[in-house]
């Protein structure tokens, strides 16, 4: 690249313009000269005292995200692979799912619904059923008959369609709908869905108070993603980054 | 005398002449950076980069040809890691803080999935799921694998999941985030004119550059599946979902595509305050028609039909009928077999 005779003496006073533009990257790094030598790996072994909870492990490329409600165990999705872990061993096993996987979550006997260009419902290791290719981009809701999975679609002049199909357990459709959006709601992840039909069907990421949430105030940024049936363990997101953590103590 | 009084003048004339080949210079790097806000306009996050980058160039003492030429390598990717990279790359070339500078030119943190393989992201590194290193990432998009010996780019390989962070004051910031634009191969089905979905490609890969993270949304939808929606709320059960019937809308001839944002979880998003206006700058620069700006703006709908209008559609179905696709394409001078 080019070649430059010196640094401008102004810039070498950098703290005083970092604090005033703490978000301007450049400034904090070059006319700071700060931010460097940090190892990625250092939130791997941190703990939060204000939160209670102790960082166990990266999740990388993690996506979609969900506890198993039966046990413990955590599933993520990391591109075009299913990744398994037990929380108390740390044994990890890898599925591949055969294209990106865009959603994921556990049904109540323990089995792992799967949405990517199919939708797959695996048991243990073992793939139990797989659809033909559908357009699917979440998984809106389980039980222990089957999932309900939906697909958002543009159509000319009308904006955008909901495609809500309800499988059951050997992956097989049973119904379908599709239906234009709600006005207002501006992405898949904010659609509650058509109503479900059947009172078992609850979604596979279950709302949680936010009291219980963690203090998250020392990790600017944070935000609790997913967290297990017995409050444990938790997956944070910093800056899109996902780990996941367990209560300290409990 | 002459001399002496010329040479005066010469020399008035000289002093001058630097003067203003001077301001002549300076105007050439704030040239550049008039044409790229022109240009990124309508994309607030590309602009708030800019302005980054042209308040952090006055740090170093360059001449105008080197601001320039930094312009000029932002442009490429005008972003958020565009901007580090490049500073970076000034500030390693000065010798200033070299962890700095190369803290600049390459990720702190992130992850990369890339030909169907996840990496972890430390300090330029990408370490696989066994922790081993295999190979580097920079904050210019480019990838290098052990593996291989041609770099990748993460925004031209549209398929690639990136997410590129730094530490700022020990807090993570994202300098880019990008999912994979065509998750479902939609632009390779065979249904697809191969021209139009290149212009696509093309304005998604652009779209990418400037740090909007897209994805394809409907691309091809036969006539069969085109007549089977338009019956809804007309002869079938539901509401009514669409105004086409089958033949008359763009998908059906794989000449019209949606194209939607996506959300930080990679799921499909269609906000009001998206850069909607900067992807149809970029699609009509690529040839392509933008439904943005229609009286009924659909803004996610490219379409693209050389020498018809967008209402024409429909008088291609008995070209379809009679030597399927290709022959409407064969109409368009864009058909695909020789």
């Amino acid at each position: 690249m080019m070649r430059i005779d010196g640094f401008h003496r102004a810039c070498r006073r950098g703290p005083a313009l970092a604090a005033l533009a703490s978000v301007v990257l450049a400034f904090a790094a070059a006319c700071t000269q700060v931010a460097s030598g940090q190892s990625a790996s250092t939130l791997a072994s941190s703990s939060d005292p204000s939160s209670g909870l102790q960082n166990r492990r990266d999740l990388p490329g993690a996506g979609a995200v969900a506890f198993d409600p039966t046990g413990a165990r955590l599933a993520w999705a990391a591109g075009e692979e299913v990744r398994v872990l037990e929380l108390e061993s740390g044994e990890q096993a890898v599925r591949a799912a055969g294209s990106w996987i865009d959603d994921l979550g556990f049904a109540p006997d323990g089995s792992l619904w799967v949405i990517g260009d199919k939708v797959q419902r695996w048991q243990g290791n073992a793939l139990a059923c797989g659809t033909q290719e559908m357009d699917a981009d979440r998984l809106l809701a389980v039980d222990a008959q089957g999932a309900v999975v939906a697909g958002y679609v543009h159509s000319d002049g009308q904006g955008m369609l909901r495609h809500q199909v309800w499988l059951d357990s050997r992956c097989h459709p049973t119904a379908e709908s599709t239906l234009p959006l709600p006005k207002g709601i501006a992405d898949a992840e904010a659609d509650p869905g058509a109503p479900l039909g059947r009172a078992s069907l609850h979604s596979p990421r279950p709302r949680r108070d936010e009291a219980s949430f963690p203090n998250l105030a020392g990790m600017p940024g944070a935000k609790p993603v997913a967290v297990s049936a017995d409050g444990h363990w938790w997956v944070i997101d910093a800056g899109g980054r996902r780990s996941l953590w367990k209560a300290v103590g409990r | 005398m002459v001399d002496g009084v010329g040479g005066s003048d010469r020399s008035t004339e000289s002093i001058s002449l630097s003067e203003s080949l001077s301001r002549e210079q300076v105007s050439l790097s704030k040239t550049r950076e008039q044409e790229l806000r022109t240009e990124l306009a309508a994309n607030p996050q590309a602009v708030a980069a800019l302005d980054q980058l042209s308040r952090n160039l006055n740090c170093y003492n360059l001449t105008e040809e080197q601001k320039v030429q930094a312009l000029n390598d932002f442009s490429a990717a005008p972003n958020t890691a565009t901007a580090a990279y490049v500073e970076g790359r000034i500030a390693q070339d000065l010798g200033v803080n070299s962890a700095a500078a190369l803290s600049l030119v390459s990720p702190d943190a992130g992850t990369l999935t890339i030909g169907g393989q996840t990496y972890s992201i430390d300090h330029g590194a990408l370490v696989d799921a066994a922790g081993q290193r295999a190979g580097t990432i920079n904050n210019n998009g480019e990838v290098q694998l052990n593996s291989e010996q041609q770099a990748r780019n993460v925004y031209s390989d549209l398929s690639t999941r990136v997410q590129l962070q730094e530490t700022v004051n020990g807090q993570p910031q994202s300098l880019l985030d990008l999912h994979p634009a065509d998750r479902r191969g939609r632009l390779d089905d065979a249904n697809v004119n191969q021209d139009f979905a290149g212009r696509v490609k093309q304005t998604i890969e652009r779209a990418r550059r400037e740090g909007m993270d897209m994805q394809t949304d409907l691309v091809s939808r036969t006539i069969a599946q085109q007549d089977a929606l338009y019956a809804q709320g007309r002869t079938a059960p539901g509401p009514r979902v669409t105004n086409a019937p089958g033949g008359q809308s763009w998908h059906n001839y794989g000449l019209g595509a949606d194209v939607v944002f996506s959300t930080p979880n990679g799921q499909p998003s269609w906000p009001d305050n998206g850069n909607w206006t900067r992807y149809g700058q970029i699609a009509a620069d690529n040839g392509l028609t933008w439904g943005g700006t229609w009286r009924n703006p659909d803004r996610p709908h490219v379409e693209y039909h050389p020498g018809f209008g967008a209402g024409d559609a429909g008088q291609f179905i008995r070209d379809v009928r009679q030597g399927g696709l290709e022959a409407a394409w064969d109409r368009m001078g864009i058909g695909q077999q020789p």
